[in-house]
This record gives structure tokens, C-alpha cells and sequence, in this order.
């Protein structure tokens, strides 16, 4: 059976999903009624055809069974277009909930867990991954059922009309789905390994036009055109092997089709000249014979489909099945937190990022974070936020341990300024709202202007003056200020700071601090920086030393 | 390698067709031919046996020559079908290299310049979706088309010698089946698929933004805004596959029924001529099987359509990329390229197109060879566009920029980019190893060039940890973002450049990793113009030049 090795796994999680299933239903019921109308298609094709050659009716006394043999075959052509919709609605449902789920579950895992993804292949996955499930739903499962049902059907029907042709039916059939499952379950492994090349190939097709403009400017550009030439020619070799043993599936079931029917025209027709059989039963099963492997042509060009969707979803689960950190339910208590890291250990790829981290921050203080860079300030950062979770040790509020918090709602308490704040490639007002989407005009214009954001009213269109990608125009002063604005109409209870200044000039600078202090006033507040002059603002500056890293201080 | 996308003439899909490999694709229409006709050619010769077989001949050796036409077609047909697979798809997959490196050089007179202005996202998306749009322009378009009028054209000369009535049938639903329902999808189809391929970039641009930004969007409203605008594209996709997926079944149901009509017209047209005698009886069943085998041909043509449509669509796109002016050009005639690397600028204005005040105005600027000059001044003062005149991404709107007294603008291009190494604020990297990164900065550099280079700028310990042949993740993502600027210095510290162009090199730097940077900088022999926010970092070799708002 070519969906042997297409029954365990991904493939059979996806098979599973109820839209699916209903699917997969409805087209058992089509296929039944499929095989009843062949059967009387062909049976009044074969007496109109019997009559004429054995000069016992003309064209014109068979007008009646002519007719019934349209109807018959305009019906079955109504059936199949029938479960064609329905498959497609099947695959839209299912690679809409597909995509929504793998975004939902990129906001679960948050940068921490979602960090080892190339950002390049997780966009694959979503957008050209997904894509490839079409191939599974809306052609392998119709296919598939297809010819489950209609070929034993036709084949039963056969064998009673002649068993010996019957027999040799049933005989090829099976020998075709034999080789199948050998070829196929090869094919499915270099499919696999096909998969991973074109996600490679797609992650350094971002960063080359990312790359783009150093190329050009240091005259390598037309270098680095032939290097993605050279990279497209091993991808076209590589995919050239998988497409010879792939293709090979489809051409013995094509051989073993082709085959089948000629050996049944050549036996049958042997037996007629020698008598052993009456002409109409020899037309019909010759007329039949097609009809037994039309289901499983169909079915090998959609297996293909099936298969490059395999690897796809197999992507997809275990994105969707990463755990993220620990989801707790207890709710954060009002007011204004008391936090500390509890000697916490952090490691990553083996080495210690955090050795026995001890912090507190008492409700209302203002903390800076200094230290080489590497030293663990940000992944100290990141726990506080609730992105992933410390080897050993605990990150705790208000006395309770992050893991058993509401995240969410931690979250919605915290406002969070990165070193190099993401903007939305909406309007200013739509960057300030991430904040809190409820924002009046009011309460945005009010926390750009406490944000000292005064270049927004010389943008053309104000607050409505969309930013474009990561807004590219943009300086870096001009993007903090838009990302203090957001933590401005946020009004929460603890400020996060990374690097807040880092790409100031000194008279920005004092202006940011100027908006900072006024930002963390009745609020806990946390720096990490680098620089001097942010270290006034703040009650005390905790140095953190870099674990045993084998680094210079860097 | 100038592979150009669009035609100088005959719209984007003509210019996408250039691209196709000629031996191959013939190759491969004439193989596609053959099995339909194979196919056709089986069904007639078991139709013909049976009947013949049925009349009871006085030897089996008058079967024979059919005997052995259903055996040959019966073999013939799957070897030719595999061959016929495996060219296409090579055909195809050259192709693809073809127009990914044809888009890339399209893009390349658009760096560094005009790629800021469109969404990086949509970019991507772009060149991704696009180039598989059009990939598929000879599987799915052209090869379905030329197949259906050769097997079809055989297809119909073949009936006309038994019945030309019937083969002027079974070209009318050729013709029907291949064309007119086509033809009719697509116009109803039309919509629908740009507004899917829309949606689709659209959703791909937002996951990018949702990848990139996470942080952001977790810590300001838990995600619900980039939800909202991720669901509304998605919903969008659904709506536009519904009206697909009605097309779809419609179409299918007239490919499954309309071969009917034409296996009836066999049945009683020369049903009539057997009745008259005029028609051996032997070519009843084989006339109507091989008939009904011809539809084959046009089986395909269906998606050919729906798949034109995209493809228009997609080559239309990559036209507008193409067709898209840089900012800047090569002159036609260059001037040589000055020995002299002095930089001046004078008079010098420059306001971004769509900017409500200029980036600077009249600014008179000159760093001579191996002199280190510092540009400081608050944000938004015009401190990278300085650079970018320099470098040539633009040019000025008024004032001249020189190099040795020679004007920008009479200069080759390339030779104004070898004068200088330019470091953007936030270099971007290459997903792939350190040493790559920094080879960009010069090809033939050797290991300890690319160890000297990271210890100027004291990263000696990317040396261990991940190595030079280490993977520096995408984009760079798994360095720091100091790491990335400071291998974007050490990039243009390797190529021979006399004139350095750095934008906030110790920007992410504490204070003695700047220090020893800076002083490694100005002990340099060739010029250095840098943009600092720091000038009290910089000691009496630097010339500060303090730039105010214009």
C-alpha cells in the first residue's frame, strides 16, 4: 500500500484532525457510489457496442442505453467534482488552524525557546511547510480512499464477470502495491533530507538580501550572485537523485497499470477467438480493467504530494509540541512586586550563562545592572520576564517562583524596553498600543510626549505616519523614544531596561534619562547598561561578573 | 551572471519563457506527447483485438499485429512517462537557479539605497513566493499547453481516418475542454488568486515581524495585536481558496464528463458507418476507446490556466523590481579612479524623498588621506547620511561630494566602493560560518589575517568559541549584537580600502573594549571618518566635527 509508511507519525496525527476525518468519511460514501456508476456506464457501453458489431441493434435502436450511459457517467463526473470541493475546504480549514496554532505557539515559547529557530526556516515552515499540507488533505486523502474503495470493488465485479481476469487483477494489483511500499518508504527518506537542504537554502536566501548592501558595497555583490548559483546547481543535483527513486514509485505503478491492461486485452482476447468466453463479458472486463488502476495512478502522483508534505508536518508538530516554560495559573498580586533571582543557574550548550545568581529588588527600588558583556545581564533579564526558566534556583515574585505564574499576566505588569526595540511595520499610535491596545488618542499623544517623542509631530502624517519595516528611517534615539512611549501608556509596575541609551549622543541621552526618571517614578525599575551617565538615575549598581567563561571580557 | 527576468519585449512571462533551457523542453513536450498518444494508442489496439477476437478469425496470426501494438504501447508508455518526469523537473530546478540569480542581480543596483524603503518582510516573501510561482511556468503552463496541441493534433488526424465527422468532434471538444473551459475558470479565478498570493505575503511578512520582534510583542500587549493582524490575512487566504476550491470542483466535474460526449459520438457516428457497412466493425470499440484516450491531452490544461494566472501575476512583480530605478548609476563614460582617496563635500544638501526636513544642508566636509575625523551631533543630525554620500548610496541634491578631486558621479561605482569599507550601524551578517563573514571583506584573506582582524576589534575569543569555522547562526543571531558590529569593522579592516566609513563601531562597547578599539583605529595608516555619540572617548589624533540639526 503506497500509504504504508504514511500511516505512523506526523502524517497520521494530521490524518487524525477532525476536518479530516470528516473528509476521509465523505469520501468513502462518493466512492462507493463512484464504483456503481462505472459499473453501469460501462455495462450499457458494452451492450450498445455488442449490438452494433454483432449487427443486432443500430445506433439508433440503442439511443435509450446511449442515454442512460450519459447520465450514468455525467453523474459520476458531478460525484467527483463534489469531493474535490470538499477536500479543498478540508485543506483550507486545516492549514488556516495550522498556521494560526504556529504563531500562538511562538508567542508561548517566546524568544528563549524559540531562539534556536532560524528565523528564515521557521517562516518556511509556516508559510511553505503548511503550504505543502495541501498536498496531504485536499489530494492524498481523496486519492487515497479512492483507491481503498474502487479498486477491490472493481475488482470483485470483475471476478465474478471472469475470474480468470479477475485473478490476474488481483495478481497485479497486489505486485504493484508490493514494489510501491519498496520504492516508497526510499523515496521517503531522501524526502526528508530534501526538506532540510531547501530550509538551509531559504535561511541564506534572507540573509543575502539582508546582507545585500555590504555586499555591494565592498564590490562583492556579483560574487555573491554566483554563490547562490553555485548553491541552486548542488540543490538541483541533490533534489535530481531524490527525484530518480522518487519517480520510480510512479513508474511501476504506471508499468504495472500499463502491463495489467495489455495482458488482460491480449488473454482475454486469446480466449474469445478460442471461444471460452462471450464477447459483451470480454468488453466489459477489458472496459473495467482501467477503471481498477485509474484510482491508483491517481493516487501515485498524489502520493508524492503526500510525501513532500510528510516532513512538513512533522516540522509543524514539533514546533506546535515544544514545551514551553512552565505554564502556572496563580495570579500576581496588585501593587507594586518585590522580585529576586534565587541563586540561579542558566546554561546553554553546556556552559554556564548564570552560576548562582542572588538578586533582590525591593518594591519601588531603581537597580543597575553593569558588567563585561556576556556576563549573563540580559539571560538575567529574560527570567524575569518570564522567557524560559533557570537550570536550578528560582526567579520569584512577590515570593512566588516565576513557574508557577500566570505568565501572562506577569507580563501585563511588566513594561520592557530591549536593547533594540522592535517596531511594528504599522503606525506610531499602533507601536505605542502594543503597550496596552486600549489606548486612547489621549493616552498615546500623552506618552509620546513624556517619552520626549517630539519628532513624531514633524513626521508628514503624525501619529498616523506608518514606520515600514522595523522602521528604517528612523534613528535609534527616534526608536527608543517610541518604545519608552509604549511603556509609558502601559503603566506598569516594573521597568526593564536593556542598554536604553547605548545609541545616544550625550544630549539625547540626558533627554532620555530626564523621560526615564519620570517613567520609573512609583514603579521598581531595572537597568542593564553600560554606560556612565544612566547610573545617577538609579539607587544602587549591582556589577555581575561573567561565570567561568573562557573569554576575554567582551 | 546577468540573467535578466523580463524581456526588453513581450511582457515579464516571455522574459521568465528566455530563461527555459530550449534542447530540454522540447525534449521534454515531444516525450510528454508520446505517452499520452501511448495511453490513446493502448486502449484503441485492446479494442480492436477484442472486437477482432469476437469475429471468430480463422488464425490467431491475424491478431497478431494488435497482439503486439497493445504489448509495445503497454511498455512504451511508463518508460517514456519516467524519462519524460525527470527531464522536466531538471528543466525546471535549472530554471529556478536561473531566475533566483537573475533577482539577486536585479536587486543588487537597488543596495544599499532603495532596500530600506519596502518592507524587508515583503522582500523576502517576494523573492521566495515569486521565483516558486514561477517555477512552475513550464510544468504547470507551458509543457501542458504544448502537449495538448501536439498529442491532440495526432489525436485528430488519426480519427479523421476512420470518421471526419468524428474527428471534427473530438476536435471541438479538444478544443471545449482545453480552451473555452480554461479559459472561463480563469476569468472567474482571477481574483481569487492574487488575493490568495497577497494574503500569503502578507501572512509570511507578519510571522516575520512576530518572529523578529517576539520580545516585543510578548512584553507589550502578550501578542494580540500581531494576532489580530495575523488572523485577518489568514482570513482573507480562506475566503480567496473558497472561490478556488468552487472553480476547482466545477472544472474537474466538466474534465470527468465532457470525454463522455465524446465516447457517445464515437458510439453512434461510426455505430452508423458499421451499420452501413462503410466502417469495418473492428473499429467501433478501438474509434471510441482511443477517443476517449485522446482527452489525456488536454487533461492537464485546467491548472495550465489557473497557473498562467499566478505567474503572470508573480513575473509582473519581479518586472516592477527589476523595472524599479536605483539611486544611484554608473556614468557612461567613468573618469579613472584618483590615486588621491581625499573625501570633500561641499555644499552638500540631501533631503530622503518623502521626508518632511532635509538630512542635511550645506555641510562642507573634508577628510584627507590617512586623516581620522570623528562626525558627533545629536540624532537625527545627518551623521549616516554622511557616510552614505560618501560611499555613493545616494547622491546629493545639491553640492558635490569628490574623491580626489574627482566628482562621485563621474566615477565608476565600483571604484568609488573600493576607495572605502563601509560598516553600517547594525551590519548585517551571513548565516553561515565566521570566516565567510569576514572573507567577504577580502576573498583571499588567510586564517591569521582573519585572527588579526578579530583581535583588532577584541574578539579573539570568537576564535574558540564558535571558531572561524564556526556557524554564526542566521543572520548572525547567535552573537551579540556588539559581536556582529565588531565583525562588521573587522570585515572592512580587511579589505585594502584607504578610506574607512564606520557608523558607531563602539556603540555596544564598554569603555576599555572602545578604547582599545578606537586607538587600534587611529593608529591605522589609511583615513578613518567615523559617527560617535562619544567624542569624549576619542584622544588628540581624531578631528571632531560636530554636526547640528540642519
Amino acid at each position: 500500500m503506497p500509504a504504508a509508511d504514511l500511516t505512523a507519525g506526523p502524517t497520521a496525527r494530521l490524518l487524525r484532525l477532525p476536518p479530516v476525518r470528516r473528509l476521509a468519511a465523505a469520501c468513502v460514501a462518493l466512492a462507493v457510489v463512484v464504483w456503481a456508476l462505472l459499473l453501469v456506464q460501462w455495462s450499457l457501453v458494452t451492450a450498445v457496442v455488442v449490438g452494433v458489431v454483432e449487427g443486432r441493434a443500430t445506433p439508433g435502436s440503442a439511443a435509450g442505453l446511449l442515454a442512460g450511459a450519459l447520465a450514468a457517467w455525467v453523474g459520476r463526473a458531478g460525484v467527483v467534482g463534489l469531493r474535490d470541493l470538499l477536500a479543498a475546504r478540508a485543506s483550507s480549514r486545516v492549514r488556516r488552524d495550522a498556521r494560526r496554532d504556529l504563531a500562538l505557539a511562538l508567542l508561548r515559547l517566546g524568544p528563549e525557546g524559540a531562539e534556536g529557530e532560524r528565523a528564515g526556516e521557521l517562516v518556511t515552515t509556516a508559510t511553505e511547510g503548511v503550504a505543502k499540507l495541501d498536498g496531504v488533505v485536499a489530494r492524498f486523502v481523496p486519492g487515497a480512499v479512492t483507491a481503498a474503495v474502487v479498486p477491490p470493488l472493481v475488482a470483485a465485479a470483475v471476478l465474478v464477470l471472469d475470474p480468470g481476469a479477475g485473478g490476474l487483477l488481483v495478481l497485479g494489483g497486489g505486485l504493484v502495491l508490493v514494489f510501491l511500499w519498496l520504492v516508497g518508504t526510499r523515496a521517503a527518506r531522501s524526502s526528508r533530507e530534501q526538506w532540510e537542504t531547501l530550509g538551509r537554502l531559504g535561511a541564506l536566501l534572507v540573509d543575502t538580501v539582508g546582507v545585500l548592501p555590504v555586499l555591494v558595497s565592498t564590490g562583492r555583490a556579483r560574487g555573491s550572485v554566483r554563490w547562490l548559483a553555485d548553491i541552486g546547481e548542488r540543490y538541483r543535483a541533490a533534489t535530481m537523485r531524490v527525484l530518480r527513486t522518487a519517480f520510480l514509485s510512479g513508474f511501476v505503478l504506471e508499468f504495472g497499470a500499463t502491463l495489467c491492461t495489455a495482458l488482460v486485452a491480449v488473454t482475454v482476447g486469446v480466449r474469445l477467438f478460442e471461444g471460452q468466453l462471450p464477447f459483451a463479458t470480454a468488453l466489459l472486463v477489458l472496459l473495467l480493467t482501467p477503471e481498477f488502476f485509474a484510482p491508483l495512478r491517481a493516487l501515485g502522483a498524489d502520493h508524492h504530494a503526500a510525501l513532500e508534505g510528510r516532513p512538513a508536518a512533522e516540522r509543524l508538530f514539533a514546533l506546535l509540541d515544544r514545551a514551553g516554560p512552565a505554564a502556572g495559573g496563580r495570579p500576581v498580586a496588585p501593587g507594586v512586586p518585590a522580585v529576586a533571582w534565587d541563586a540561579v543557574v542558566l546554561r546553554r550548550d553546556g556552559r554556564a550563562v548564570l552560576d548562582g545568581f542572588d538578586l533582590a529588588l525591593p518594591p519601588g527600588s531603581r537597580t543597575a545592572l553593569v558588567g563585561p558583556s556576556g556576563a549573563g545581564k540580559t539571560s538575567a533579564v529574560r527570567l524575569l520576564l518570564g522567557f524560559g526558566d533557570p537550570d536550578a534556583g528560582a526567579v520569584l515574585v512577590d515570593g512566588v517562583p516565576m513557574t508557577e505564574l500566570d505568565r501572562d499576566a506577569w507580563r501585563a505588569r511588566v513594561a520592557y524596553v530591549p536593547e533594540r526595540p522592535w517596531l511594528l511595520p504599522g503606525t506610531v499610535a499602533e507601536n505605542v498600543r502594543l503597550g496596552r491596545p486600549d489606548a486612547t488618542d489621549g493616552e498615546v499623544a500623552t506618552a509620546l510626549e513624556r517619552a520626549g517623542a517630539h519628532f513624531v509631530a514633524r513626521l508628514p502624517r503624525g501619529v498616523d505616519t506608518p514606520l515600514g519595516e522595523d522602521a528604517a528611517r528612523l534613528s535609534g534615539g527616534e526608536r527608543l523614544r517610541i518604545a519608552l512611549a509604549r511603556a509609558f501608556v502601559k503603566d506598569a509596575a516594573l521597568v526593564v531596561l536593556d542598554e536604553p541609551t547605548a545609541q545616544l549622543d550625550a544630549g539625547t541621552e540626558a533627554d532620555v534619562l530626564a523621560a526615564l526618571d519620570d517613567l520609573a517614578r512609583g514603579r521598581t525599575l531595572l537597568t542593564v547598561t553600560h554606560r556612565e551617565a544612566p547610573l545617577a538615575l538609579h539607587d544602587r549598581v549591582v556589577t555581575v561578573a561573567a561565570p567561568d567563561r573562557p573569554r576575554a571580557a567582551a | 551572471m546577468t540573467a535578466h527576468l523580463t524581456g526588453r519585449r513581450g511582457g515579464p512571462v516571455l522574459g521568465v519563457l528566455r530563461l527555459l533551457p530550449r534542447r530540454r523542453a522540447a525534449l521534454a513536450v515531444v516525450l510528454g506527447a508520446l505517452v499520452v498518444l501511448c495511453g490513446a494508442g493502448l486502449l484503441a489496439a485492446s479494442g480492436a483485438l477484442i472486437t477482432g477476437a469476437s469475429r471468430r478469425p480463422e488464425t490467431l496470426f491475424v491478431l497478431l499485429p494488435l497482439i503486439t501494438a497493445v504489448r509495445l504501447f503497454g511498455v512504451a508508455r511508463p518508460a517514456l512517462r519516467y524519462v519524460e518526469r525527470l527531464v522536466t523537473h531538471d528543466l525546471t530546478l535549472r530554471l529556478v537557479g536561473r531566475l533566483r540569480a537573475g533577482l539577486l542581480a536585479a536587486l543588487v543596483p537597488l543596495a544599499p539605497a532603495a532596500l530600506t524603503g519596502s518592507r524587508g518582510g515583503d522582500l523576502l516573501a517576494r523573492i521566495r513566493t515569486d521565483v516558486d510561482e514561477l517555477q512552475g511556468v513550464f510544468v504547470r503552463l507551458v509543457a501542458p499547453a504544448v502537449v495538448a496541441g501536439l498529442a491532440g493534433t495526432v489525436a485528430v488526424v488519426l480519427t479523421a481516418l476512420v470518421s471526419p465527422a468524428l474527428a471534427a468532434v473530438l476536435a471541438l471538444l479538444l478544443v471545449v475542454l482545453g480552451v473555452a473551459v480554461p479559459v472561463l475558470a480563469r476569468r472567474a479565478g482571477r481574483h481569487a488568486s492574487v488575493a490568495a498570493a497577497r494574503a500569503d505575503a502578507a501572512f509570511g511578512a507578519d510571522l516575520l515581524d512576530l518572529v523578529r520582534g517576539l520580545a516585543d510583542h510578548a512584553t507589550g500587549d502578550g501578542g494580540a495585536t500581531a494576532r489580530r493582524v495575523l488572523e485577518a490575512h489568514l482570513d482573507e487566504q480562506a475566503a480567496a481558496e473558497r472561490t478556488s476550491a468552487r472553480l476547482t470542483a466545477a472544472t474537474t466535474a466538466l474534465r470527468e464528463g465532457v470525454p463522455a460526449l465524446g465516447l457517445l459520438a464515437a458510439l453512434w457516428l461510426v455505430g452508423w458507418d458499421v451499420t452501413t457497412g462503410a466502417t469495418d466493425p473492428v473499429l467501433l470499440a478501438a474509434t471510441a476507446l482511443g477517443v476517449l484516450g485522446a482527452f489525456e491531452a488536454v487533461g492537464g490544461l485546467g491548472a495550465a490556466y489557473a497557473a498562467g494566472e499566478g505567474v503572470r501575476a508573480a513575473a509582473g512583480r519581479v518586472a516592477d523590481l527589476e523595472a524599479r530605478r536605483p539611486a544611484v548609476t554608473d556614468p557612461p563614460a567613468p573618469s579613472p579612479r584618483p590615486a588621491d582617496p581625499t573625501l570633500r563635500l561641499r555644499g552638500v544638501s540631501l533631503t530622503y524623498p518623502g521626508a518632511p526636513a532635509p538630512a542635511l544642508a550645506g555641510l562642507d566636509l573634508t577628510v584627507g588621506a590617512g586623516e581620522k575625523v570623528a562626525l558627533t551631533g545629536p540624532s537625527g543630525a545627518g551623521k549616516s547620511s554622511v557616510l552614505a554620500l560618501a560611499l555613493r548610496a545616494r547622491d546629493p541634491d545639491t553640492g558635490t561630494v569628490t574623491l580626489g578631486g574627482t566628482d562621485l558621479r563621474e566615477l565608476a561605482l565600483a571604484d568609488v566602493r573600493a576607495v572605502s569599507a563601509w560598516v553600517p550601524q547594525a551590519p548585517a551578517l551571513l548565516g553561515s560560518s565566521v570566516a565567510a563573514n569576514l572573507r567577504l571583506g577580502r576573498p583571499d584573506a588567510t586564517d591569521a589575517e582573519l585572527a588579526a582582524a578579530l583581535g583588532a576589534v577584541g574578539l579573539d575569543a570568537l576564535l574558540d568559541a564558535p571558531g572561524l569555522d564556526g556557524w554564526v547562526g542566521e543572520g548572525g543571531s547567535r552573537l551579540s549584537a556588539g559581536e556582529r558590529a565588531r565583525v562588521g569593522t573587522a570585515r572592512a579592516l580587511l579589505t585594502p580600502a584607504p578610506l574607512l566609513l564606520l557608523d558607531e563601531p563602539t556603540a555596544h562597547l564598554d569603555g576599555p573594549l572602545a578604547a582599545r578599539l578606537l586607538d587600534h583605529l587611529a593608529g591605522l595608516d589609511r583615513a578613518v571618518l567615523l559617527v560617535t555619540h562619544r567624542p569624549d572617548a576619542l584622544d588628540a589624533r581624531w578631528r571632531t566635527v560636530p554636526l547640528g540639526a540642519p
